[in-house]
């Protein structure tokens, strides 16, 4: 399998740059040819695939942590959190997305930061988060924090309403400057969440498990949970609210591969990564030259499969 | 790889003319560097791209998918002359880079996204973004220098004030009609004071009774539009069920317009932004004084 999948993701990447409404010859490139393809579709099909990736990490770190089988960024209002902050600061005039998209960012991972620090505070009882009261409070969180960036967007004269516009538009305009910095950040997140694996396997235990056999469950909880935010504010940053990827991708790979974070996180990543690569090639060829949000692809093919998986879960999720 | 993306914008920022290129100051403050010669343009805004057509519609190359006006462009678009690029809010950035335009023309803010990328790369991107006559003057005027066509400009803006003098000047001295102009019907949407539809009902007489809000078009409650009052009520053609109904609907009749049954119907493209906003201009005019003693509008053509 661990063979297969360096093909596999070259495979995809590949399908991602030769689909587009232009055609492309391989064999002979043209100028033009050459800036559409490494200046427009290879940093969309990378942001894409980093974006996939992260939310996909994100997801399962968030199952992990909470050891809770329906829990991802979107449906924990972390995402949402991310979008205000970046809201936030484009609002209040800190930073722009045309200007600097890192300082967006590193706004949007505060939000993130403190809708995750607010869920923590609603959900936790001693000994960990129950099912319903995690998923209520991410609800309640997320509805929260969405109806603040309405307003903030109700606030914003029509200039900073497009410039908010600007982060939830998939990945119909991404250029380098958005792509550096998921390449930057994203990849470094999977191999400290990949470090860790192994004390995160423990923690599956229960938190009393854990720290009776030595892992510093504070500490552990900690790093996952920033972990999870980074990944979170980035793709949002980047691509906007994109629900069900981090809910289905790493649910696939723990039915087949089981749940051992140690190969569950490097390949929930690349898979998470090659699904939104395939999500957004076809986000772009179904109505061409129209292209649909790709957020509206995942949730056509994530909404199925996750309510097929409700259906079949033998296990009380109450 | 990000510095090469980084520097062409930097460059545009202190943008300076070099040999057959010269340097224009766009409509959000943009310094853009042009071409002196320009042959092919792509254009992301219907009103644009009529303008442009209006100059010479052969160096339209990209245009969207709402492009109507003027009936030239329709047949070109028809004969496949010009490539649709997408719409406004979703413009195909590839196929624009497959154009290898010399000029491209966005709208305000909102296509900022699209603007970016394409700055990035190297084309020269200017934002059209008039909010009154004076920005659609110069604005046209920018196009017609752009183009090499500062005559055919001129001559387009002369006939085009001579019109409006036409048309607004027996509306001038009288007192403006608060008016309300409905673009959507469920839920209740209007325009604001920093739109262009906003200048035009004012250019036509009335006063737009919502033009204290400082959004370009926005939702507002049927409690408010009461409390308004306004005289006359415009609607957009397609509205004129709603408007049958209107009778039935509880409270629309406190309005004094709805009292008086004074409404009005206009087509969407009336009140484009485009140079050609005369005709427009006229049948809003003759919404707030439908009287003959005013209504001496010229025979006013369609393009």
């Amino acid at each position: 399998m661990y063979r297969l999948l360096p093909a596999a993701v070259f495979a995809v990447i590949l399908i991602g740059l030769s689909i587009g409404p232009v055609p492309i010859s391989f064999l002979q490139l043209s100028a033009t040819d050459k800036a559409i393809l490494f200046n427009l579709r290879l940093p969309r099909v990378l942001s894409a695939f980093l974006v996939g990736g992260g939310l996909a990490l994100a997801g399962a770190i968030f199952q992990g942590l909470f050891r809770n089988p329906i829990a991802d960024s979107y449906l924990l209002g972390v995402s949402s959190g991310a979008s205000l902050g970046a809201a936030a600061a484009i609002v209040f005039k800190i930073a722009s997305p045309l200007a600097s998209f890192a300082a967006v960012s590193v706004f949007a991972f505060g939000g993130s930061v403190a809708a995750l620090a607010l869920v923590f505070y609603f959900a936790h009882r001693q000994g960990g988060f129950s099912v319903f009261r995690l998923l209520l409070s991410g609800l309640g969180v997320g509805l929260f924090l969405s109806s603040l960036v309405a307003i903030f967007m109700l606030m914003a004269g029509e200039e900073l309403k497009a410039l908010i516009f600007f982060f939830l538009g998939g990945f119909s305009s991404s250029s380098w400057d958005t792509t550096w910095v998921s390449l930057g950040c994203i990849p470094l997140a999977g191999l400290i969440a990949c470090y860790f694996a192994p004390e995160l396997n423990v923690l599956l235990l229960g938190e009393e498990t854990a720290q009776s056999s030595g892992v510093r469950t504070g500490r552990i909880q900690l790093i996952f949970a920033i972990l999870a935010a980074l990944l979170t504010s980035i793709s949002v940053a980047v691509a906007g609210l994109i629900g069900f990827v981090g809910l289905i991708v790493p649910h696939m790979i723990r039915l087949i591969f089981g749940a051992d974070h140690r190969t569950l996180f490097p390949l929930t990543f690349f898979s998470g990564g090659m699904f939104l690569v395939l999500c957004d090639a076809a986000a772009r060829t179904v109505m061409a030259p129209a292209e649909l949000p790709v957020g509206i692809v995942t949730s056509l093919v994530g909404v199925p499969i996750f309510l097929y998986l409700i259906r079949n879960e033998t296990g009380d999720l109450g | 790889m990000v510095l090469t993306a980084a520097l062409p914008l930097a460059l545009s920022v202190w943008a300076t003319a070099r040999a057959g290129e010269r340097v224009v100051t766009d409509d959000l403050g943009f310094s853009v560097r042009v071409r002196t010669d320009i042959r092919k343009v792509v254009s992301l805004v219907p009103t644009n791209s009529e303008m442009v057509c209006l100059l010479d519609c052969a160096r339209l190359i990209g245009g969207t998918r709402y492009d109507e006006f003027p009936q030239e462009l329709r047949g070109r678009i028809e004969r496949k002359q010009v490539e649709i690029i997408g719409g406004g809010f979703d413009a195909n950035l590839e196929k624009i880079v497959q154009l290898q335009p010399d000029l491209v023309l966005t709208n305000g803010p909102t296509q900022q996204r699209f603007a970016v990328p394409l700055k990035n790369l190297g084309f020269a991107v200017i934002s059209l973004w008039p909010r009154d006559m004076d920005g659609l003057v110069k604005d046209f005027l920018l196009l017609g220098e752009l183009l090499r066509q500062e005559q055919k400009a001129r001559n387009f803006i002369d006939d085009m004030r001579q019109r409006f003098h036409v048309i607004a000047n027996p509306a001038k001295n009288k007192p403006k009609k608060r008016a309300y102009l409905q673009m959507w019907t469920e839920p209740l949407i209007t325009v604001g004071g920093v739109s262009f539809t906003d200048w035009l009902v004012s250019a036509a007489g009335g006063a737009n009774v919502f033009g204290d809000l400082s959004f370009d078009s926005g939702q507002i409650g049927l409690e408010s539009l009461i409390q308004r009052n306004p005289e006359v009520l415009i609607f957009l053609a397609e509205q004129a069920p709603f408007v049958k109904t209107l009778s039935r609907r509880p409270g629309w009749s406190a309005i004094r317009g709805v009292r008086e049954g004074r409404f009005c119907f206009i087509d969407e493209p009336d009140i484009r932004r485009s140079i050609m906003f005369i005709d427009g201009l006229a049948k809003l005019r003759d919404c707030f004084f439908p009287d003959p003693a005013t209504a001496q509008s010229p025979q006013s053509e369609r393009k």
